[in-house]
């Protein structure tokens, strides 16, 4: 069992590698570059001003990691020193250091061009395929550690961690000289344990939620920010301030201002904002959790009372609502439903309507989203029993004398269940799937709708990283099934049994 | 011993007798569109598939509908308008005939979905009868397999879609790319169970060349489970269709689809709900006909359901 569990661990990890892998490919090599800004604010605002659009492009290609971008005045502060006399100089009309610019940059094979207005010269490089995808996976898992921190105007930071409360009173692992001030806590949300040492960084989003770490936009909360009141000592006076900061967030904040001396002791100053609203992983969770627990709930009863009740007419409608549901188009159903929880139930078809926190945002997409679900469950627990009804173990046990519903609820339901187990971690990526439509239809700001939007916008740091999320998340829940069938049922054995002699 | 001559006489041999006695014909093509045409909700069901999609490659034909020329957008009375004896779907937003519109953006629909499951359907046979038979092909293609279901094939597809760019053959190149996997794996594994059953074990000691145990030992026995991808296959990809064009990033706006006609119509819910109306009611019929009689079918080409 262990060594099957460490080589199916082994390939998911390969398989994650693979699939990331070639989305990085494709996208880095399919996608044209110039596309990246289609949704970008400020390029149509500059576009009669060529020089600084010349630059606004590369910088930004820079950022991304499709080009090396250096203009005259970088490399001139390079090769001078930032603040020499020397730099305005190199940029003078009849400088030398134009020739020297080309002659330099042409031999470390950057392409050297002249700004249209100004003729400055900058220089370009496009960062070979391959170089990108390997920058990708080397910045991809940062680990925090008390020697991070290299601040030239802070020499005397002390290193190491120490254990102390957070404003919550909560017990944290903290520590100076990383990036991050607290490293391990314990808290109400979940998953309760939380820790800030390794973190995956899978780049800055763009052009939506312009720089803000991939990671952070879905994780992160939305919505307005929700200030409270906090009671703490800073330098053994006691004192107490209104704040929106987040303070497991805090990082190192080189230059700390007057307001944050008054909050904190230490250069950790510079939070995340906790907000009102769940993230977009949260709503994304929440409704995913409770649609698949529906699903469940109300797919397996009617699918059992559908096999038992057999060509009546319980069976015959649940049969039409599978047919109705697998076969029409998921956006059709979809907003079949949502006419309906509006016009007769009342409840809003919009997620922002009421907003997260009235629970009546959450019934309809909930409910549509196991809608699918349901009609799978129901289809394939009835088939299995069906299937299961001609058994000699089920004519025996009748012939046993046992009554109908020791029959079924001893012998049968408890046999279809295992495969039905099988596929509740698989159920898991339906709602993920489905969530896709669902979202998209409600308006709700979760991570399926997410995906989309980032394709229409051209947000190549956000598809790659909801890919490999989503792929981490399927690969994850079909481990899962065959962990858990395994316990279920005795009989099936993961390992590869030895060959009788 | 007498007695018994006198009973009994000889018989002649009757070559026309020998003949009849063999057995009642039995043809398994007749024998399926017996046993279809037999029910009277197939015939219901396939003559409004046939209507449907005859309807839907005929009608554009004759109307011209062309969602890049809006011929009405500067008489404004000739928007909005309600289901009529002219307008028999009544007419959108922009004056256009919502008849002409729905057939189109049927047609268009129905013409991804075609070349699209085509095209699994086709490979993913062929490569799944060579994968189930080759035992050196196996591994190679149950790892790649492995690697590509583990992302859910809708996000593949969008993953694609946003890969290749907005267009016709762009979006079922996004569909077909890896959706023939999946059938393959399925027709592998059905192709593996009958594989080594006894007749076919017979078939080989007796010397049958691989291609005709293909041809005739196992496809024939597999036209159920064909019939049975066909008819999920088609819904399916009518429905990626759907949410990919409805998500913004299917077909661009100069191809009129249905996803896309639900997704510039459902504003005008409602204020004018013939709009989503007609578009919603012609696509269910569409998918539900063609859910219901490939499964109609797929029972009855199961030689089990023959009498």
């Amino acid at each position: 069992m262990l060594g099957y569990v460490v080589k199916r661990v082994f390939q998911s990890i390969l398989s994650v590698l693979i699939v990331s892998t070639l989305t990085l490919f494709l996208v880095y090599s399919c996608v044209p570059r110039q596309l990246v800004f289609k949704g970008d604010l400020v390029l149509p605002k500059i576009a009669n001003k060529p020089d600084e659009y010349n630059d606004y492009k590369f910088r930004t290609w820079e950022k991304l990691g499709y080009i090396d971008y250096m203009t005259q005045q970088e490399y001139a502060q390079e090769v001078f020193g930032a603040d020499s006399p020397n730099v305005s100089q190199a940029l003078l009309r009849d400088s030398s250091f134009y020739e020297k610019f080309r002659t330099d940059l042409s031999a470390r094979g950057y392409k050297v061009e002249a700004l249209p207005i100004s003729g400055y010269l900058y220089a370009t490089k496009d960062v070979a395929l391959l170089t990108r995808v390997f920058r990708w996976y080397a910045k991809l898992i940062q680990i925090d550690h008390p020697y991070r921190i290299q601040d030239p105007n802070n020499p005397g930071l002390k290193r190491g961690y120490f254990l102390t409360r957070d404003w919550g009173g909560g017990l944290a692992l903290a520590a100076s000289g990383t990036i991050y001030k607290y490293q391990i806590w314990v808290d109400d949300s979940f998953p309760f344990f939380h820790q800030n040492i390794v973190r995956l960084n899978m780049g800055r989003s763009y052009p939506t939620f312009d720089g803000v770490p991939v990671l952070d936009v879905i994780s992160g909360g939305q919505g307005r920010s929700a200030r409270r009141e906090i009671r703490t000592t800073v330098r053994g006076e006691e004192v107490s301030f209104f704040t929106s900061i987040d303070e497991h967030s805090l990082k190192y904040k080189p230059v700390l201002d007057r307001l944050d001396m008054n909050k904190f002791e230490d250069n950790y100053a510079d939070g995340n904002l906790t907000t009102i609203d769940p993230s977009m992983l949260g709503t994304s969770f929440t409704i995913g959790m409770y649609s698949l627990l529906l699903s469940l709930a109300i797919g397996l009863t009617v699918g059992v009372i559908a096999a038992m009740k057999k060509d009546r007419i319980f069976d015959k409608i649940t049969m039409a609502y599978i047919v109705f549901i697998s076969s029409i188009p998921t956006l059709l159903y979809i907003a079949l439903f949502a006419r309906f929880g509006m016009k007769v139930l009342g409840l809003p078809d919009k997620f922002p309507f009421l907003g997260s926190q009235n629970i009546l945002s959450y019934i309809l997409p909930t409910i549509s989203l196991s809608l699918g679900g349901i009609a799978g469950e129901a289809l394939w627990i009835r088939r299995y029993m069906v299937d299961q009804m001609n058994a000699d173990y089920v004519k025996f046990s009748r012939s046993k004398g046992l009554s109908q519903a020791e029959v079924f609820f001893k012998h049968i339901v408890r046999n279809a269940l295992i495969p039905i187990v099988h596929s509740i971690p698989m159920a898991v990526i339906g709602t993920l799937a489905g969530a896709l439509i669902t979202e998209s239809f409600y308006a709700v700001p979760g991570m399926g709708k997410m995906f989309p939007s980032a394709i229409s916008d051209y947000n190549n740091a956000m598809i790659i990283a909801l890919t490999f999320i989503f792929t981490v998340v399927s690969i994850l829940a079909i481990f899962l099934g065959d962990i858990l069938v395994t316990f279920v049922d005795p009989r099936i054995s993961l390992a590869a049994r030895k060959e009788a002699r | 011993m007498a007695k018994t001559a006198e009973r009994f006489a000889f018989a002649t041999f009757d070559v026309l007798e020998s003949e009849r006695i063999a057995g009642p014909r039995y043809s398994y093509w007749k024998s399926v569109f017996q046993t279809f045409f037999k029910r009277k909700t197939a015939i219901f069901w396939l003559a409004l598939l046939l209507s449907l999609t005859l309807m839907s490659f005929i009608q554009p034909l004759v109307s011209g509908y062309d969602p890049a020329v809006a011929p009405n957008i500067n008489t404004p009375s000739t928007w909005y308008q309600k289901p009529s004896a002219e307008h028999w779907f009544g007419t959108d937003d922009r004056g256009n005939d919502l008849w002409d519109v729905v057939w189109s953006g049927t047609r268009m629909s129905l013409s991804i979905a075609f070349i699209a499951a085509a095209i699994n359907i086709g490979v993913g046979i062929l490569v799944g009868a060579v994968w189930g038979y080759s035992k050196r092909l196996d591994p190679i293609l149950l790892a790649v397999y492995n690697v590509v279901s583990n992302v859910p094939y809708i996000l593949r597809s969008m993953m694609l879609m946003y890969i290749f760019g907005r267009g016709f053959w762009q979006m079922i190149l996004a569909m077909t790319i890896t959706g023939w996997l999946s059938i393959a794996f399925f027709i592998r594994t059905q192709v593996m169970i009958i594989r080594d059953r006894e007749y076919n074990l017979a078939s080989r000691c007796l010397g049958t060349p691989l291609k005709r145990m293909v041809t005739r030992n196992i496809l024939p026995y597999m036209v159920s489970v064909i019939a049975t991808l066909i008819y999920q296959e088609i819904p399916g990809l009518i429905n990626t269709e759907t949410i990919l064009s409805y998500l913004g990033i299917g077909l661009p706006s100069t191809y009129p689809s249905l996803g896309r006609m639900i997704d510039v119509y459902w504003s005008f819910v409602d204020t004018y709900p013939h709009m989503i109306v007609f578009p919603g009611v012609v696509m269910g019929l569409v998918t539900i006909s063609f859910y219901v009689v490939g499964q109609l079918f797929a029972d009855a080409s199961d030689p089990r359901t023959h009498r």
